[in-house]
């Protein structure tokens, strides 16, 4: 077991009490013959090192390291983020984080086929989530792992482990072929409700663009924010925040400095156009304000730090954003470097910490 | 339209009760002022400013309708009690009852005006 330090993590600046709270780290899969004993037949036999490789984003990698920083992968060779201590010690220990919420980066909800078998997958990713990652280091929250195509399944998959302690919240792609929001997915944010877990929405490998898959990384990694969007407008107008009225929602390394604009428009809409959803009865913009949450990485690096200060004014409060590193992705965003300069020590102490905590239900 | 000065509202006339059927709306210009005067489909009689205050519509050019409401997602009832007038341009609904916009919160609120039948037709205070 990892001691937890009780120093104060350095930021930078001001240091932050009681630690920080990092809320997308991704824990990941290093041999596969590993997680493989995790997974029940009849899904188990079907899984060959070359019959089914997963799932990977469709671009070859313009970074130094492909997905990860290379200065996270292990020594062995396997994947960055598949290797505990070096996360301890490399990110967990380096930068103070007291308590790190895990995003993996499998996500069965997004497989479009053999939907028994994605099940099959989930599954065994939680059982090996627990085994290998929380019950190994307390600082570790975990995700459920669903498949949502599967709602009373997935339902039940919440329930098998939402008990554990660490259990924190239940994890979605955003993908670009269907709305979750849809009354067909209700079970997944029921179970997620009633056992007062978060609903977390991360990227996955298979989401694109409003034009598809535009021939450039860069295009696709600047336009995916877009498949965000399109899921948190179906989450308000399908009904699920009225309908479940105590869930909570997190927007994990979807940006955040959309969010204005969308509340905007959004709102505008509404006052158009509510007679197409009488269901929903409060401005979409006071629904997301109450429920939803950001994550700060990818943190833009604005010319004027000012006009970052100013987007909290614009959607109204400084509760709605939470830390994120999203170690040890390429684009990971330092604790020490990654806010801008504009943002103050009551500001700093929320998004690091407070609001995570208040959002998560972490106990001071 | 006759008008008349009583000592803290003008009085006036819209016209014979029989004129204007449950469900449907007339305006009423006064000077300046346009109102839209409603009976909506339960027999209640409602006025509103005729102007939208969202960017000005004319209200009288859209639908006045019993609002749509709905418990779950998909469902879409007319209100029983809630009726509403829908600007042509951009489709903002008012309540034709408060003069308030149908959202919350903060709603938009347009003048409403005090209208009843006396003596077989339809009056309206301003």
């Amino acid at each position: 077991m990892t001691a937890i330090s009780d120093q104060p993590a350095d930021t930078g600046q001001t240091p932050v009490r009681q630690g920080i709270i990092d809320a997308d780290v991704h824990e990941m899969i290093g041999n596969p013959l590993d997680f493989a004993e995790y997974i029940k037949e009849p899904w188990r036999g079907r899984v060959h090192n070359d019959n089914w490789m997963g799932y990977s984003i469709p671009y070859s990698w313009p970074t130094t390291g492909g997905l990860a920083r290379p200065d996270a992968r292990p020594a062995n060779g396997m994947r960055a983020g598949s290797d505990l201590g070096l996360m301890q010690s490399q990110h967990l220990d380096e930068f103070g984080i007291d308590k790190a919420i895990l995003t993996g980066l499998l996500y069965p909800s997004e497989f479009k086929t053999q939907p028994e078998f994605a099940a099959g997958i989930a599954h065994a990713y939680n059982d090996w989530l627990i085994d290998n990652w929380l019950d190994r280091d307390p600082r570790l929250l975990g995700s459920v792992c669903v498949a949502i195509q599967r709602p009373e399944e997935a339902a039940r998959e919440i329930d098998r482990v939402a008990a554990h302690p660490q259990i924190v919240q239940v994890i979605l792609p955003v993908v670009s072929n269907d709305v979750f929001g849809r009354e067909y997915y209700h079970p997944v944010y029921a179970a997620a409700q009633r056992n007062n877990l978060a609903v977390g929405f991360h990227q996955g490998a298979n989401v694109e663009t409003a034009v598809g898959l535009p021939p450039y990384y860069i295009e696709w990694h600047t336009a995916i924010e877009q498949a965000w969007q399109s899921q948190l407008i179906g989450l308000v107008v399908h009904g699920v925040f009225d309908k479940f009225p105590d869930l909570r929602v997190a927007m994990i390394e979807s940006s955040w400095t959309w969010l204005p604009h969308l509340m905007w428009r959004f709102d505008h809409n509404y006052r158009s156009l509510r007679r197409e959803i009488p269901w929903v009865t409060r401005l979409p913009s006071d629904i997301i304000r109450e429920r939803v949450k950001f994550t700060t990485q990818p943190m833009e690096l604005a010319e004027n730090p000012e006009h970052l200060l100013q987007a909290f004014d614009m959607v109204g409060n400084d509760s709605f954003l939470m830390f994120s590193s999203d170690y040890p992705h390429w684009d990971f965003d330092s604790p020490a470097r990654a806010l801008p300069t504009s943002f103050g020590p009551e500001l700093r102490q929320k998004i690091f910490r407070d609001n995570a905590a208040a959002f998560y239900g972490l106990g001071e | 339209m006759r008008t008349e000065n009583s000592r803290q509202r003008a009085r006036h006339t819209v016209c014979p009760e029989a004129e204007l059927a449950p469900g449907a709306s007339r305006l009423v210009e006064l000077g300046r002022r346009r109102i839209l005067v409603i009976r909506d489909k339960s027999g209640r009689y409602h006025a509103v400013s005729d102007v939208c205050a969202h960017q000005g519509g004319p209200l009288h050019g859209g639908s006045v309708e019993p609002m749509w409401v709905g418990d779950r997602p998909g469902e879409h009832r007319p209100s029983d009690t809630r009726t509403v007038a829908i600007c042509p341009w951009h489709n903002f609904e008012t309540d034709v009852e408060t003069g308030c916009s149908v959202w919350t919160p903060r709603p938009f609120h347009a003048a409403t005006y005090r209208v009843a039948v006396e003596d077989g037709e339809i009056v309206l205070y301003v």
